[in-house]
């Protein structure tokens, strides 16, 4: 036996190697460096875990630095720990978080179980649970802070979660699993620091390092390569939705459809606005403008795009255009301030694309085909996109009069009160301008309907001929003064346009009877007015700074004709802020919309991230990206030289100062530390410093010794491949090879001009060849 | 053909005196042992570590013969010692007497103190009579009843046996082998080598006049040199990882002692100053790890034929030396 220990103790002398008890202490340092590096940046959060982060730093501290401390807690205590924990979170979240602040619970929970896992001895099955409680920290941490620096901890992380679980292996499975105290009992840190060194083995690290190139530089190509492949959409997890349910916006709509749509209170659309004070008090995303209205035959009415529009729509082809374009002709509030925004428009919503105006231009990813209907002035795809649509606006405007080239081309006969309708305007399908000015105008086809139509405009007009936005504020307040706003109707089982019958029995509705009959009674007395779907307002992603536009934000309204070539907007709903009636707050205006902090608007905010990060950073982005890296570096490079010319100066400034009492008592300080520390650090034999280098790298090879015998290999060689006749002397070859055994082999002494005997070993190669 | 040439090269480096002096060795004694230079290279590099040398083969092969040969080139003295079973162990060192005439004891200086031993048949005698020879051959110096007796100098012990005839022997014990420097095997030789022998012939090695080619304070003087003679870190660290793979192979009863790396180390330092160099080369460790290690590693296995056994330790030995790549 004693033989054995002898054999192995010569063995463990030439080629060091870390037994299994040193291996669970790296084991359990790696797990230190693991916590250390996921709690490191919840510092920066802002919510309420400091008191968990300065606990769970001091204990994994203490554990980090005297480990042994562990073996005084009984093994009992720590199995409850983690149930208390656990409690500890309910109660947490029953008494002060509450299901809003679910998240900063969770993290909270999550630094106590690292903690817990680091700290407390852990079997090899444990580690990935480290591993993944750290990972959890650090994405849930690096989302709420959005810091470059996760970069930097991911790669760490990855390089010491490797590392971990490479060392687990090692340890494999023992017959003995070590316990607790032969592990911890005689452990010294200069002990173990000393066993490092020697067993530190560079080419083991070498090929770490090589493999974790290898990885960052895949990744990296990844991102690169990514917008440009167009792998979004072959990545199925981003593409995921169900589609199946997802409400649609038509090109008709009845009296109940936007608010079935309301009733979905997922994400429709994501604006990502240049600022956040582009967005007016409240925002109107137009999608869809409905002319003709008909009432089918189990009594429901519907607004639709009248068939003769389509004459002027045009598909178009192309991946960036201008409203010139597009031949729509320019408003007076022309285009919006400079600056881009982005929409995503979850796949299913619409073919239709959400605008709110006029737009310097229009672009999107490939090429795809629009319909363009002109006097509407909207746009939509050709089918509808599975998949999430993003395209970018610049220069956005968001107007509430559009003009309308269409009606002006002819002379408009206005309607005056007291006229019977037209009979023409009924029958469509005749002529296209006609018959388009006509649908605009269409009524009910019941001439009881019409009849009670004409009377409530009339009364509502008090016999005048009013501008059309007169009559409309006005017709607004009749309908407020009759209605209340719900999203339930109940309407009377009666004969009759449903409209009408709403108008009639004075009963509580939604957007769309109040659009519908202010478009009716605005038609009744004489004003072409249209019906426009689309969404009103938002709520603005605290996390990553967008406008979430939900399904429940969806809204019908009106726009009516001005009798001057502009269709001007007209919301009748109540709830709706119509701008002719809502006095909003000058302050407000600026930025109106709700602020969504929500544990919702967090997930939802994920999505945004993958688009903004990922999928959206092209070509232009990564070099924006990478000259923002490249300022940032010169603004760093400035600041250290600054740093070090002030400090440069401020010395030579105490240099040149007077030189009195306190100014020798600091400098008797300074020299004081300086051989204190000088006398204890030789007393201890600057332990330290030879940690810090590996042994066998320190040993190498001098230079003229690594070269000769370079050289004298491939001499050797030469001369083993060398078949036929030596064109070379004998007696020369000999004296050269011997020259350079010298050099590789010999007593540094005995060197003489190494230089000139490589110049002729090399002359001899060449002519051996 | 390809590096046969090369060995000029050890030539044409500037010969130094131990050189000069070898070489003078090495040509006398080869007037009278013929075609057995690789041998020949072997012993006197053996004697130039200060070494001693274990030779092996069947009788008859001019182990004797080599011994008085290089005894006798040698400005030194020569002594035989036949080793068979009842040899005791004052036999070989010597006895004190009393003597009547200075009423005290004497000392009366055994065989060993000669200046070259040859210990004939080493293991027909008894292991007590086998270990007188440890001191001796460590330290150059017998200790006799609290007196110290200083052997000569230069020493070296020949000893021979016979590997074949293996009945009524005691095999020399490890710690025993681990004393001599080397191990060799005569051989057979060649048939023209052999015609030779046969036209001269002489039958008894007294038959042979020899003259004394080199001082023995000439021998003295190379054999302190060989302390100069350079090893680089590298092939000190080839000597260490050969040592280390002999202790780690599994077909070893145990490895290489630290004495044999240190003997290895010796005789790499002697090779190279035999071959006209002030610095050792890996071709030095090659070409000695055979004769200098091979006696010390012993099989795990039982075999019952001992030149079997030694044809599977160098095998395994050759192996070894494969594995590790020479520091070039």
């Amino acid at each position: 036996m004693a033989e054995v220990e002898s054999l192995h103790a010569v063995r463990e002398r030439v080629l060091p190697q870390l037994n299994r008890i040193e291996l669970h202490q790296v084991n359990y340092f790696l797990g230190v460096m693991l916590a250390l590096l996921s709690l490191y940046p919840v510092a920066f959060l802002d919510s309420g875990v400091f008191l968990h982060y300065f606990f769970a730093l001091a204990v994994v501290g203490a554990g980090a630095v005297i480990p042994r401390w562990r073996l005084v807690i009984p093994a009992e205590l720590w199995r409850a720990i983690p149930l208390l924990i656990v409690l500890g979170f309910l109660v947490d979240l029953a008494v002060f978080a509450g299901v809003a602040g679910f998240l900063d619970a969770l993290i909270r929970l999550n630094i106590l179980l690292v903690c817990h896992r680091t700290v407390a001895f852990r079997k090899r099955r444990e580690d990935p649970q480290l591993i993944l409680l750290c990972l959890f920290l650090v994405i849930v941490v690096a989302v709420k802070i959005v810091s470059v620096f996760f970069v930097l901890q991911i790669m760490a992380f990855a390089a010491i979660a490797m590392g971990l679980l490479f060392n687990g292996n090692l340890l494999g499975n023992a017959e003995h699993e070590e316990g607790p105290r032969d592990i911890w009992e005689g452990f010294s840190w200069s002990h173990f620091l000393m066993r490092l060194r020697e067993c530190a083995d560079l080419r083991l690290f070498g090929l770490a390092g090589i493999l974790f190139v290898t990885i960052l530089s895949l990744s990296a190509g990844i991102f690169l390569l990514i917008p440009r492949l167009n792998l979004e959409n072959s990545i199925g997890f981003f593409g995921l939705r169900d589609t199946t349910s997802v409400s649609r916006f038509t090109e008709e709509v009845g009296l109940r459809d936007i608010t079935d749509i309301m009733t979905d209170h997922r994400t429709a659309l994501r604006i990502d606005p240049p600022s956040r004070h582009s967005i007016p008090s409240d925002p109107y995303w137009r999608m869809v403008v409905l002319d003709e209205y008909s009432v089918n035959r189990f009594g429901e009415s519907r607004f639709r795009i009248s068939r003769a529009l389509s004459r002027t729509t045009r598909r178009i082809n192309s991946n960036r255009f201008s409203p010139n374009d597009l031949d729509w002709e320019a408003n007076e509030q022309g285009m919006g301030p400079r600056g881009e925004w982005l929409f995503y428009l979850e796949g299913g919503v619409a073919q239709w694309l959400p605008l709110a105006g006029d737009f310097g231009s229009l672009r999107i990813r490939g090429t795809s085909q629009f319909n363009n209907v002109i006097p509407f002035r909207i746009l939509s795809q050709i089918g509808v996109n599975s998949q999430l649509f993003f395209y970018q606006v610049s220069g956005m405007a968001f107007q509430d009069r559009f003009y309308d080239p269409y009606m002006s081309i002819a002379d408009w006969p206005m309607v005056s009160p007291d006229s019977p309708p037209l009979p023409g305007m009924v029958a469509v399908e005749t002529e296209d301008s006609f018959s388009y000015r006509s649908s605009v105008l269409q009524l009910p086809q019941q001439r009881r309907d019409r009849e009670y139509l004409l009377e409530v405009a009339q009364e509502i007009s008090g016999g005048e001929t009013l501008p059309a936005e007169e009559f409309v504020n006005r017709a607004i307040r009749y309908l407020w003064d009759r209605h209340e706003y719900s999203l339930s109707s109940s309407l009377p089982a009666e004969r009759g346009d449903p409209i009408v019958r709403w108008l009639r029995n004075e009963v509580d509705g939604h957007c769309e009877y109040f659009a519908g009959a202010l478009i009716m009674l605005s038609r009744a007395a004489g004003y072409p007015a249209r019906m426009v779907t689309g969404f009103q307002g938002g709520t603005w992603n605290h996390y990553e700074n967008y406008l979430m536009v939900r399904f429940s934000d969806a809204h019908a309204w009106c726009e009516i004709y001005d009798g001057n070539g502009y269709w001007f907007r007209a919301d009748p709903t109540p709830s709706g802020g119509d701008e002719l009636l809502d006095g909003m707050d000058g302050d407000d205006s600026l930025f109106g919309v709700r602020i969504d902090a929500s544990w919702l608007a967090f997930l939802d905010s994920l999505r945004v991230q993958w688009y903004r990060r990922v999928v959206s950073f092209d070509g232009t982005a990564q070099t924006s990206m990478a000259e923002a890296i490249r300022e940032r570096m010169r603004i760093l490079r400035e600041g250290t030289e600054q740093g070090f010319a002030n400090i440069g100066t401020s010395v030579r400034d105490w240099l040149r100062g007077p030189w009195d009492g306190p100014r020798w008592i600091t400098l008797a300080t300074i020299l004081l530390v300086v051989t204190t520390v000088v006398f204890f650090g030789r007393r201890m034999g600057w332990r330290v410093v030879p940690y810090l280098v590996p042994q066998r790298a320190r040993k190498t090879l001098d230079p003229v010794r690594r070269q000769a015998g370079i050289l004298l290999r491939r001499l050797e060689r030469g001369i083993a491949d060398y078949d036929g006749d030596f064109s070379v002397p004998e007696p020369e070859l000999a004296s050269v090879r011997h020259e350079l055994r010298v050099l590789r082999f010999g007593h540094p002494e005995d060197r003489r001009s190494p230089g000139k005997v490589f110049v002729r070993t090399r002359i001899l190669l060449k002519r051996l060849r | 053909m390809v590096l046969m040439f090369m060995s000029d090269a050890i030539r044409s480096a500037p010969v130094s005196d131990s050189r000069e002096i070898l070489l003078r060795l090495r040509s006398n004694i080869s007037h009278y042992i013929k075609g057995k230079d690789d041998v020949i290279d072997k012993v006197l590099i053996c004697l130039v570590a200060s070494g001693h040398l274990l030779i092996e083969d069947l009788p008859g092969l001019g182990k004797t013969t080599l011994a008085y040969c290089l005894a006798r080139s040698i400005d030194a003295s020569f002594s035989r010692i036949q080793f068979t079973s009842d040899l005791l162990p004052a036999d070989v060192i010597g006895v004190s007497v009393y003597d009547e005439s200075t009423r005290g004891f004497q000392f009366k200086k055994g065989p060993v103190f000669a200046n070259i031993v040859l210990a004939d048949e080493i293991n027909r005698t008894t292991p007590k009579t086998q270990s007188s020879l440890l001191e001796v051959m460590d330290r150059g110096k017998v200790s006799v009843d609290g007196e110290t007796y200083e052997v000569g100098s230069p020493f070296m012990v020949f000893a021979t046996q016979n590997p074949v005839d293996y009945g009524g022997t005691f095999p020399l014990p490890e710690s025993q082998l681990d004393r001599f420097l080397m191990r060799i095997h005569m051989g057979y030789p060649g048939e023209e080598q052999e015609l030779e022998v046969l036209r001269n012939s002489f039958l008894n090695y007294d038959d042979i006049s020899m003259e004394n080619v080199v001082g023995h304070e000439e021998i003295l003087a190379v054999q302190r040199r060989v302390w100069d003679v350079y090893v680089e870190d590298s092939i000190l660290e080839y000597i260490i990882k050969i040592a280390t793979a002999t202790r780690t192979e599994t077909e070893f009863k145990a490895g290489v002692s630290t004495r044999g790396s240190l003997s290895l180390k010796m005789a790499t330092q002697a090779r190279a100053l035999y071959y006209g160099r002030d610095f050792v080369l890996p071709e030095d460790v090659e070409a000695m790890v055979d004769p200098v290690l091979c006696h010390r590693l012993q099989l795990r296995r039982q075999t019952p034929d001992p030149l079997e056994e030694r044809k599977i330790a160098r095998n395994i030995l050759r192996s070894i030396m494969d594995s590790i790549p020479s520091p070039v």
